[in-house]
């Protein structure tokens, strides 16, 4: 046979068929063909739920696996995957590639949180018709399909296994002791079991900052229990379920009690003996020297501290409106006192009364300054004014020290996920300053169990949720988990092309090689 | 090269099927806007928004993500945007922050930016603001400056006021105008109304409705400008119940019948006996007690003690009324509950001469002839000196016989009957002793007096008789017996000694004048001097009490009667007598408050009272003033679109019985609501309820009731101007997730955006297969370039 040509036309036909066969296979391979089959437009959810129901063994995991593997096999178009992470955060838009679902799914894992899938389902599988394909819990889901909502059809790739015979810490909380101690408090736990046996006191171990503790423990029935007069010192308090399970999320609870530790208050010479007597008696203040004093107190015209919180006695000037006076520092929220003199202490009686006596009305006002002060009239506290003998002057001078020395807040329990329950308003002069600015004029919602920060505040965060707790025994029904159908083929068209292309390749280099073709 | 190329073609092909996708960023910032221009906005506002916006979207043209809130589709080129159109989604700022954090995915790493006045239909952003912290996502927020409105209700609040006292309604207004009127209503009836007024910017207008009955009040206020409805809203108010009041009287039969006319529908006053004050206090459902003329007797220690310790710790109040059965005259000198009043108890006590009736029995007979008679007529004599005129005085010699020297008679004319002493003589015969003390004791019998008593003066000579059994059974009824010897021998004052003591009287021996002692029968007595006072005493007020200091005074009639009491200098005294005696006093007592009222309220001291108008006000005050108003319960609804919180937290004492939580319904059937308990005292119950209708809400514990109610669609505003207070601040926010705040929107084009982390994926399948196509095709080639003659040689397959 003579040498070919670049430019000669094909004298062999075998080969110019092989030829073009195989770029023609190649291109189409290359241009991804899918053939649809069953309807092209079905908008495909995928809801991968991340809270503390799939934190059993490797139920998460598994979850991630089988919706990777549905996902694949889900048209891009079509499919949306969101992750259960207490916001329904997306992890896959339409269209986008598989790949970044991996990527972004990496090092994610489930969080000791309550399942906020039929909420988020609710809100926004709107627009039928939708297929919901849930990976998670059937305690989670279980609702939602009870509800079967109008254009939703709700299947599930995965549902973790149940824990029978499930125990949990379900309640948490921490109030002022009933002693009126201000530097104690009270703590009420709860702990069920999902098969309804008892738990009793010796099945929790109770712990402070990991030492374990061994307080008097007051059994009030059902599971519960009453730690009464804790010293509020700041430190963390933890109970443990002895015998764990399969559910670790609520196995542990903890609580971290204020730091209420005496608030160290210096009294300048000009403290009249009213207030003094007051300080003294109360064990919620420490009298000590200004060096080392949290909250001074004194008349104005003495030499006080002008670096620390102040409480100060004025003369009544002329012309003045405000016998009160509460100075906090900008970037504060703003302190919510009501406009009436309640949050102070005073009764309607004592307002009425100091107001006959100040011959104006008592009012308060509220100023920005550097640091926290609160200012009052002096003659406010006179041996023989009705406020002096009055009930709520012992309350007004400790609710006010205890706002300048800006201690720790009373949260009565911090349930993961739950809206926070600060009660400093109600037990003091008014909202923590912290929470407050978190608040954003509304509430403050927590996120998973563990710690959350609060501008320097540490919160301890628990699951704490009795519906959990039961739950996780629940088994799902049967053979509620199906696979998914696959009515597309688009990878397997792809995968023949390039089977094929490198089958015909194989047999046209044969073919070369024994010089069949040229 | 060939076998090289082939191979290379299999590799790739062999890649290709194995699926590779290559990860990228995207290295250029992908703003997410939230741009508002809804109506509530000025139109130069929404201009200035607009063009901020178009500012950080064209950082990157054809990128970015855009969420507007009303108003027209803005034109610029963005990857995705969503229109919320004007109404309620558009007015929810937590939506759309919610929308933009879905644009960013997992792993992202971009920045929001709002374009906003802050204002929102809902506060319901904590769970979007969790989420941003949760994800690092930070917001910049530009301010924008609200439109000026017209004049309209922000918010409404309201007081809790209990039966009979007013509601205060407390109403926010935002924007601007002028002759404004507020009204509230309930049903038709109007309940108040204020005066004109302006707002311009924000301003508080407080109403004052009149006291209402217990229970929930559907209210409607109006906001009218010049005449014409501008503004309303609906809300339920809440009035408690009336304060349960216990009434324990030891004289007043009924008492509580009058009491509680007096006192009105803001106490409900519950009679019962003093007896049975103990188990009820213990119940711990009361405000307070009203002690009325309750004498310590029927008030034992155990209970007074039990009352004070439920005064001082659980802070009951306690009121004390009273006339003759209470303070002093009540017996409650000494008692335990004397220390817990405001006043202090006077055990006043006054001296007392009693009345005293006389006969001296002198012996006449000859045994006393010379001196011994003449000792005895001088004690005698100075026996009866020590009489008044009250006294009865009488005198028997006896001899051989008896008879009266003077019968028994008033003494007034003492020195007469001391001229008939003197002119008695000694006579002869038996003495017949017995006979003459039975003469005085028939005497003394019939007089009254409060002593009666026989002296004897003798020598003891007498016949012997009956003596000790006719002494013993005078002293029994009342008739005392001493006796003076005069003279005599030891025999003789051994038995007149012996008859003084069955006399229960005494015994003197006088042996000569020197000796004489002066018989004082007459010994003045301290008795306690009555503690109650009849007659009519004027009253004098603390001025400006500020107890009642809407209460008008004047016309307060006199006291016809009070109990005296000293007056304790840590307490108040609010009401005075003319001369300075306490009549009301009250003081702290722990954690209680005690109140003293020195007459009986409803009874003998203020029978004229029943006629002076104010007295039932005046009187209610002072009650309601003393009582335990503190609620039982701290009681919160929250409602979340369609949840509903109830929290109620306990605020007396722990470890009580969980309370009854009941949502009442508008016809009025209550439904129990399940409630978890928290915390120590805190009880919380979650569950779904639809915003339209208004959460009514009982809590009822410990035999008390606490209503709460919320309005319904209080948590979002459902139609109407959004109101600025409740927005979102967006500076804080900034703030908070580690964004930038601009006060102006001209300052956009300061924000520099970051890059985005966005990750890009691009699969590499198509690209190997065309790699692979393009090798086949340079094999082709290879295969046939013409200057390749060893190769022709190497191919050929012998």
């Amino acid at each position: 046979m003579p040498p070919k040509a670049l430019w000669d036309r094909f004298r062999d036909w075998l080969a110019y068929l092989f030829i073009l066969v195989i770029a023609l296979v190649l291109w189409v391979a290359g241009a991804q063909p899918e053939i649809q089959v069953g309807r092209a437009n079905q908008r495909q959810i995928f809801y991968l739920d991340a809270s503390a129901a799939m934190m059993g063994d490797d139920a998460f995991d598994r979850a991630k696996r089988a919706l990777i593997a549905d996902v694949r096999a889900t048209p891009a178009e079509q499919r949306e995957v969101y992750l259960g992470d207490g916001g329904g955060t997306r992890l896959l838009s339409p269209g986008e590639n598989v790949a970044l679902l991996i990527r972004r799914l990496s090092g994610v894992a489930a969080a000791a949180r309550p399942s906020e899938f039929e909420a988020w389902a609710l809100a926004h599988v709107a627009k039928p018709p939708t297929a919901l394909r849930y990976y998670g819990a059937w305690a989670a889901a279980k609702d939602l399909a009870a509800r079967r909502p109008d254009g939703v059809l709700l299947s599930y790739g995965y549902l973790a296994p149940p824990t029978p015979g499930n125990r949990g810490v379900v309640n948490l909380g921490v109030t002022p002791a009933a002693s009126g101690d201000w530097t104690r408090a009270d703590v009420q736990v709860e702990a069920v079991a999902a098969d309804g046996r008892t738990i009793g006191a010796g099945d929790l171990r109770f712990s402070r900052n990991g030492t374990v503790l061994a307080p008097t423990v007051l059994p009030l029935g059902r599971g519960r229990f009453r730690l009464d007069g804790l010293e509020a010192d700041g430190r963390l308090l933890t109970v443990t379920l002895k015998a764990g399970d399969g559910f670790p999320a609520d196995d542990t609870a903890s609580i971290r009690l204020p730091d209420h530790r005496p608030i160290r208050v210096s009294l300048s010479p000009g403290v009249p003996s009213t207030i003094r007597d007051i300080v003294r008696l109360d064990t919620a203040f420490q009298i000590t020297p200004v060096e080392k004093a949290e909250v001074v107190m004194g008349r104005e015209g003495e030499s006080l501290r002008v670096d620390k919180p102040a409480f100060v006695l004025t003369p009544r000037q002329e012309g003045a409106t405000f016998a009160f006076t509460v100075t906090h520092p900008e970037e504060e929220a703003r302190v919510h006192l009501p406009s009436g003199l309640a949050r102070l202490g005073l009764g309607e009686a004592d307002a009425e009364g100091l107001a006959d006596r100040l011959v104006r009305p008592v009012s308060v006002d509220v100023a920005v300054g550097p640091r926290r002060f609160v200012s009052v009239w002096s003659s406010i506290f006179d041996q023989d004014a009705d406020f002096a003998k009055s009930a709520n002057l012992p309350l007004f001078v400790s609710q006010s020290l205890r706002w300048l020395a800006d201690r720790d807040p009373w949260i009565a329990y911090a349930q993961a996920g739950a809206r926070l329950s600060d009660q400093s308003g109600l037990y003091g002069l008014g909202e923590d300053r912290r929470i407050a600015a978190r608040a954003l004029n509304g509430e403050v919602r927590v996120g998973a169990a563990g710690v959350e920060d609060f501008d320097g505040l540490p919160l301890a965060v628990s699951l704490t949720d009795r519906r959990q707790t039961l739950a996780a025994a629940e088994p799902p029904p049967p053979d509620a988990v199906r696979r998914i159908e696959r009515r597309g083929l688009p990878d397997l068209m792809f995968r023949l092309l390039v089977l094929a292309a490198a089958g015909l390749l194989l047999v046209e280099w044969r073919a070369f090689l024994r010089g069949a073709i040229t | 090269m060939h076998l090289l190329i082939r191979c290379t073609i299999f590799a790739a092909l062999i890649a290709a099927l194995t699926q590779p996708s290559l990860l990228h960023h995207a290295g250029r910032p992908e703003p997410i806007v939230i741009l508002d221009q809804r109506s509530s906005l000025s139109p130069s506002a929404r201009v200035q928004a607009a063009e901020a916006a178009r500012v950080l979207l064209n950082q990157t043209p054809g990128s970015g993500v855009l969420i507007q809130l009303g108003g027209a589709p803005l034109s610029v080129q963005t990857a995705h945007r969503t229109v919320l159109k004007e109404g309620a989604d558009a007015n929810s700022l937590s939506a759309a922050l919610a929308e933009a954090l879905n644009a960013l995915p997992l792993g992202g790493s971009g920045e929001i930016t709002a374009i906003t006045d802050g204002a929102s239909r809902d506060r319901h952003w904590d769970g979007v603001v969790e989420a941003l912290l949760r994800r690092g996502v930070p917001v910049n927020t530009i301010a924008l400056q609200p439109a000026p409105r017209e004049a309209f209700i922000a918010d409404v609040r309201l007081s809790a006021p209990g039966a009979g006292e007013r509601l205060l309604v407390t109403v926010d207004l935002e924007g601007a105008n002028q002759a404004l009127s507020l009204a509230v209503h309930e049903g038709d009836r109007q309940l108040a109304v204020s005066s004109d007024f302006a707002v311009d910017g924000s301003r508080s207008v407080d109403l004052a409705v009149p006291p209402q009955t217990p229970g929930f009040h559907p209210l409607r206020i109006e906001l009218s400008h010049a005449g014409q409805l501008a503004d309303h809203v609906e809300t339920v108010a809440v009035i408690q119940d009336a304060l349960p009041v216990l009434y324990a009287s030891g004289r007043q039969g009924g008492g509580g019948r009058f009491l509680q006319q007096l006192l009105g529908p803001g106490v409900a006053v519950r009679e019962t006996t003093p007896a049975a004050v103990a188990d009820l206090i213990r119940e711990r459902r009361y405000a307070g007690l009203v002690l009325d003329d309750v004498p310590a007797t029927r008030l034992w220690p155990v209970a007074q003690r039990q009352l004070m310790h439920t005064v001082q710790e659980d802070g009951m109040g306690l009121f004390v009324s009273g006339g003759e059965a209470a303070f002093s005259s009540g017996g409650y000198f000494g008692a335990p509950l004397a220390s817990a009043l405001p006043v202090t108890i006077r055990q006043d006590q006054k001296s007392e001469d009693p009345s005293v009736a006389l006969v001296v029995v002198i012996d006449t007979s000859g045994s006393m002839l010379g001196a011994p008679l003449d000792l005895g007529k001088q004690a005698a004599r100075l026996a009866i000196r020590t009489l008044g005129p009250a006294d009865s005085v009488g005198v028997v010699e006896f001899y051989g016989g008896r008879q009266w020297v003077t019968p028994l008679q008033p003494a007034r004319n003492i020195p007469e009957i001391e001229r008939a002493i003197s002119r008695v003589q000694a006579q002869g015969g038996s003495e017949h002793l017995f006979d003459a003390l039975q003469e005085a004791y028939y005497g003394l019998k019939n007089t009254e007096a409060r002593y009666k008593h026989i002296l004897i003066i003798s020598d003891a000579g007498v016949e012997p008789d009956r003596y000790p059994e006719l002494i013993r059974h005078m002293a029994q009824e009342q008739v005392t017996t001493s006796t003076l010897l005069v003279g005599g021998d030891v025999a003789g004052e051994t038995r007149m000694a012996q008859w003084a003591r069955l006399g229960r009287g005494r015994f003197y021996s006088v042996r000569d004048e020197f000796s004489l002692v002066e018989l004082n029968l007459k010994q003045p007595q301290e008795k306690p001097e009555p503690g109650y006072r009849r007659g009519a005493f004027p009253l004098r007020t603390t001025s400006n009490a500020p107890w009642w200091r809407d209460v008008n005074l004047g016309g307060m009639p006199p006291l016809e009667g009070y109990a005296r009491a000293g007056e304790r200098p840590e307490a108040q005294t609010f009401l005075r007598t003319s001369k300075g005696d306490p009549i009301l006093a009250s003081w702290q007592y722990g954690a209680g408050r005690v109140t003293a009222l020195m007459t009986e309220p409803v009874g003998e001291g203020t029978r004229s009272w029943s006629a002076w108008p104010t007295y039932g006000a005046w009187l209610s005050r002072a009650v309601a003033r003393t009582m335990d108003r503190r609620p039982g319960f701290d009681v919160q609804v929250i409602r979340y679109f369609d949840h509903l919180v109830i929290s109620a937290q306990r605020l007396r004492a722990t470890g009580g019985d969980a309370p009854e939580i009941r949502l009442v319904g508008l016809d009025g059937v209550a439904t129990g609501v399940s409630a978890e308990e928290k915390a120590p005292g805190l009880f919380i119950a979650d569950l779904s309820f639809e915003p339209s209708r208004p959460a009514l809400v009982e809590v009822q514990a410990d035999g008390r009731l606490e209503r709460v109610a919320s309005p319904a669609f209080s948590d979002i505003v459902a139609d109407g101007p959004v109101p600025q207070s409740k927005g979102l601040p967006l500076a804080q926010l900034a703030r908070l997730t580690g964004g930038t705040h601009l006060a102006n929107p001209s300052e956009a084009d300061s924000l520099i955006l970051k890059a985005s982390g966005e990750l890009g994926a691009t699969d590499l399948w198509s690209w190997l297969c065309w790699f692979a196509l393009a090798l086949y095709l340079t094999e082709l080639a290879y295969r046939r370039w013409p200057s390749r003659p060893a190769f022709a040689r190497q191919e050929r397959v012998p």
